[in-house]
């Protein structure tokens, strides 16, 4: 399997690898301490921080007395571990205080607590996860990093009753294939089939996404994809199907593609934004800001 | 919430929490009426704004709340230093002598919370044991590591 998708890289463009690797990365928790305090600590026990520039509250981090995972400042909820591209979709979504939003695939949570952040604590998230393996994940990163203004629900997103509220803002972090660059054992798992139906998932949450969104609301559609069935094939889709528009993200990674395996998409699809792991160093990622008019 | 009462109680403090109340199986939460509001379909809410805590036999405090305890005048606190604090957070009891500071008597089965300089990293209740006074852990944020074995972490 690795070859045939490595193939279809290079069609796309792109002479990957398969075996790039992304940096470890930490989300300042600014609910419970300013970002300049949080670095302070981390710095105090020799961590190595650099800001990643196009992410407000995003590091890298090496080194320091003890992992990421297990110090004093992360069972304090200050920070959280969120790859790099992961913590992007919050950024161009960009809850503000007092908005009603609604993240729909939420579990575990990481992007969740990232909405709160933004907001404040002011304002609702309604997060939405059918798994409630992973629900209890996002539980728990509720409860350390200290949000107070989420509701969270074991159900499909599509059939809650979410009691006639449209909201101003939408997250789908659709379930996808995922990447190689953070699961080695990504090309024995997928195969093409794989692909297409989750394609077909990511059409249906989209069409209910949609629905919950109030006119003029934002809906950012993201996936850790790297195949485009998921990602500009989708958004074709919405634009053939959906009253939408595009709005252009200007950011790292790059346009998505317009010609994708002989098929040509509307230009509106390069508004969208790709990370392909070996020009951003980060995992494979896809980025959509739709607007409901 | 007789428990949560209860606790405040032993741990000396007073807190009286604003919002909507509101019970998940074992859990207890205040919910701002905002928040509250979007709450429309309750069979399936798996959380719902600041969770207080947890009853399990006995109240056992959230680390939201336990946050919000540590930074008010009043409870039970005792303080410790970087290695006694990452012991406690591995589950360990803390020793009168190792405590660096208290505030607050030391009686038996007295709840008191653990302190590393403003961050409350705990509690635990005091017993004596061979004629030793210690600080028995009945909670401490290590539980978030001990919870997160065997679940998926973000990507």
């Amino acid at each position: 399997m690795k070859e045939i998708f490595l193939e279809r890289y290079r069609r796309l463009g792109h002479e990957l690898m398969g075996d790039e690797r992304t940096r470890r990365a930490i989300r300042i928790n600014t609910l419970l301490e300013s970002r300049e305090a949080v670095v302070g600590k981390l710095e105090a026990r020799g961590a190595k921080l650099t800001p990643i520039p196009w992410l407000r509250d995003g590091l890298y981090i090496e080194g320091g007395e003890s992992s990421a995972g297990a110090s004093f400042e992360y069972l304090l909820g200050l920070y959280s571990i969120q790859e790099a591209a992961a913590q992007y979709p919050v950024e161009v979504l960009a809850p503000e205080t007092g908005e009603l939003v609604l993240d729909m695939c939420a579990a575990p949570g990481g992007k969740t607590t990232q909405v709160a952040a933004w907001m404040g604590n002011r304002g609702v998230v309604v997060a939405v996860d059918v798994r409630r393996d992973r629900l209890y994940a996002l539980e728990n990163n509720l409860e350390r990093t200290g949000v107070e203004n989420c509701v969270a629900y074991c159900a499909d997103a599509g059939g809650l009753d979410y009691g006639g509220t449209l909201f101003d803002r939408i997250l789908l972090d659709a379930p996808c294939s995922g990447n190689y660059v953070t699961d080695r054992e990504w090309f024995k798992k997928r195969d093409i089939g794989d692909v297409e139906k989750n394609a077909m998932e990511q059409r249906r949450l989209l069409g209910t996404a949609l629905g919950q969104l109030r006119q003029g609301g934002t809906l950012v559609y993201t996936t850790c994809s790297l195949e485009p069935e998921e990602d500009e094939l989708n958004v074709q889709w919405l634009l053939e199907n959906h009253d939408v528009k595009l709005s252009e993200i200007n950011g790292p990674g790059c346009p998505a593609l317009t010609e994708v395996f002989g098929r040509s998409l509307s230009p509106e699809v390069a508004k969208c934004r790709r990370f392909w792991p070996d020009e951003t160093g980060t995992q494979g990622f896809f980025v959509a800001k739709v607007v409901k008019p | 919430m007789r428990e949560l009462k209860d606790f405040l109680t032993a741990v000396g403090a007073s807190y009286e929490p604003v919002g909507v109340r509101m019970n998940l199986n074992d859990r207890r939460f205040v919910v701002a009426p905002e928040v509250a509001a979007q709450i429309h379909d309750k069979g399936r809410l798996v959380y719902a704004g600041k969770l207080l805590g947890r009853t399990r036999g006995e109240f056992i405090p959230s680390a939201g709340l336990l946050r919000e305890l540590g930074k008010m005048q009043g409870p039970n606190k005792v303080w410790v230093d970087e290695k006694v604090g990452w012991l406690f957070a591995c589950g360990r009891d803390v020793f009168a002598e190792s405590m660096l500071k208290a505030e607050g008597e030391l009686a038996e089965d007295a709840c008191f919370l653990v302190m590393l300089g403003g961050d409350c990293l705990g509690y635990g209740r005091v017993e004596t044991a061979e004629g030793r006074t210690i600080l028995r852990n009945v909670f401490d944020v290590g539980d978030f590591l001990r919870r997160e074995r065997g679940i998926e972490w973000d990507r």
